[in-house]
């Protein structure tokens, strides 16, 4: 995780880059998440994958790595 | 010259036969704009649907940016799709059952009860019926290909694709329907997942068939149909029992892997925590619930999606078959299935087999049920909070700025269980008015068995989706550690299981 200087920008991870939350960019992330499970379902909510620091989280999150699209 | 000739006379017969046949001219143009409306709708569906400007990535963002253009979960999650179509659908039964009954029989045709011996039967079935099939798919294709569009898959890729998944089911069910098929266990549950299996691993799928793939949106809409022939009574009167057996083995499972897992195999905690809810709770849904809550890695997911699906088939294959060689009660198997799968899909492909195989399926799907859906899913979200408490409490500080909070409960809540509620509670409601001899006599035939077929249709386009999406060459590879931490629940699961479905509740479970 990188530090939090003030003048570093922060963003919502929803709103980054880096953040895989669409739900069929998330089911190519994972292959085999589709045989028994789905990104589509409620239970996911809006969890999603940082692919810069290669963690879940959640689109509400914040992170000072945040990189607008 | 001969060209003339030929006009001039094909003008004067086309205009006597207009004077002489103008009746059947006028039925001809009539019979004509329901087909040419069908073929223009259909037309245009694909080539609007393709053009929406929903679902997908602009519908999933939700900063505060985005939130404006944000389009509301309640038409992006596959779960809420599942209510609206499936309590729609209940709702259309029941408008029909007091006018014209025979409206959602013949939408509920299925050739799997024909019991045909000679396979001049069976082709007389479909030459007959063949009209009722083609409204039957038309109804399928649009109430899932919409909102699968809805939701960012492309419409034509779905309908592509949605053939052969319907046709496939179609050719399962009819094998099922051959008199002699239960003494060759050909239960559609098993063949839809054996074959999907076969032509996953053996043929190269290609990338369309993946899109109306969708076996957890086939199972949430069963469910919610499944609902429709559940008693509300039942529900509430078996769902403490199947709460409280439930409750207990996943706790004791959950802890034992998360325990077993990174005292004894030394596994990274975030790994142990995603591995402990995925063996305990609901499979990779409930891993992916959780993974933000702990911070987990893709690799962590990812080797819950191998262990899952890999022992989830080992299951749907031996647990029916065990059961038969034990002689369980298809109550007591339902929930002895229900507290060993982990996901409602492959559980419901045992459950579902084993009730077959037994021959009563509907006590076998209603025990598996309230003891899974009700006694372990309703409670994902309180797992992820859980988690997320431990994570910031016992673990290292959490990366400020992460938000999770009691909220997560219902963010994360299986709201198809919802749909399941109301569809059980309407139908109560509404037949309450009848006898026992009218409810055996009318009701049961006449609305509760077509809509069971029709829950029947979704539930094996679900099992052959199954075996289709089970690629093995995509699975990732575990290490021996991993795999053994989650074996050992696996074992808890099966043996704490059975102990409790047949030993300790085994006669309650019998009465369903």
């Amino acid at each position: 995780m990188a530090d939090e200087g003030a003048d570093q920008q922060k963003g919502l991870c929803g709103d980054c880059r880096h953040f895989v939350g669409d739900p069929q960019a998330l089911e190519r992330v994972l292959p085999g998440l589709r045989a028994l499970s789905s990104a589509f379902g409620s239970v996911r909510a809006d969890s999603g994958w940082c692919a810069l620091l290669d963690r879940f989280a959640v689109a509400r999150d914040e992170c000072a790595d945040f990189a607008g699209k | 010259m001969i060209n003339a000739m030929v006009a001039v006379i094909a003008l004067v017969l086309g205009v006597l036969g207009v004077w002489a046949w103008w009746g059947s001219m006028v039925e001809l143009l009539r019979g004509l704009v329901p087909v040419l409306a069908i073929l223009l709708g259909a037309l245009a569906t694909a080539a609007g649907l393709s053009r929406l400007p929903l679902g997908g990535a602009e519908g999933e963002v939700s900063g505060a940016s985005s939130r404006r253009r944000r389009v509301s979960s309640l038409f992006l999650k596959e779960d809420w799709w599942a209510i609206w179509l499936g309590v729609g659908l209940v709702l259309f039964a029941l408008l029909t059952f007091s006018g014209d009954p025979g409206l959602m029989r013949s939408l509920a045709i299925n050739p799997g009860g024909l019991k045909w011996s000679d396979i001049d039967q069976l082709g007389l079935h479909f030459v007959e019926n063949i009209h009722l099939y083609a409204v039957q798919f038309s109804v399928w294709a649009i109430f899932f290909g919409v909102t699968c569009r809805v939701m960012g898959i492309r419409f034509d890729h779905f309908l592509a694709s949605f053939s052969v998944l319907y046709l496939v089911s179609m050719a399962i069910f009819a094998v099922s329907g051959w008199e002699s098929a239960s003494s060759y266990n050909l239960e559609p549950p098993l063949v839809a997942l054996l074959l999907g299996l076969l032509l996953a691993n053996t043929v190269r799928i290609p990338t369309w068939m993946d899109a109306a793939l969708r076996v957890e949106y086939y199972v949430k809409f069963g469910i919610v149909l499944l609902g429709a022939t559940f008693p509300i009574s039942l529900v509430l009167s078996a769902g403490p029992v199947a709460i409280g057996q439930a409750t207990f083995i996943s706790l004791v499972s959950c802890s034992t892997i998360y325990f077993v897992g990174t005292r004894v195999f030394d596994l990274d905690r975030r790994l142990a925590a995603v591995l402990s809810v995925g063996g305990s709770v609901c499979g990779v849904s409930a891993s992916m619930a959780i993974a933000a809550a702990v911070g987990a890695k893709k690799e962590h997911l990812y080797t819950s999606v191998t262990l899952v699906v890999g022992w989830a088939l080992v299951m749907i294959v031996a647990l029916p078959f065990i059961s038969q060689a034990l002689g369980l009660h298809p109550g007591v198997a339902g929930a002895w299935i229900g507290t060993s799968e982990f996901a409602d899909a492959a559980g419901f492909a045992a459950a579902s087999a084993y009730g077959k195989m037994a021959g009563n399926e509907e006590v076998a799907i209603k025990a598996f049920t309230l003891m899974k859906v009700i006694g372990r899913d309703l409670w994902i979200g309180i797992w992820a909070l859980v988690w997320a408490l431990v994570a910031t409490t016992f673990w290292e500080k959490r990366p400020p700025g992460t938000k999770m909070d009691r909220r997560e409960i219902w963010r994360r809540f299986p709201k198809f269980v919802i749909g399941f509620f109301v569809a059980s509670i309407i139908v109560s409601m509404a037949v309450a008015q009848y006898d026992e001899v009218t409810f055996q006599e009318v009701v049961k035939p006449e609305l509760l068995a077509p809509l069971g077929a029709l829950r029947g249709w979704a539930f094996i386009f679900c099992f052959l989706s199954i075996g289709l999406t089970t690629r093995f060459r995509e699975l990732k590879a575990v290490n021996m550690r991993s795999f053994s931490a989650f074996s050992i629940g696996v074992v808890i699961n099966v043996i704490t299981g059975f102990i409790l479905s047949v030993y300790l509740f085994g006669e309650y479970w019998a009465s369903l």
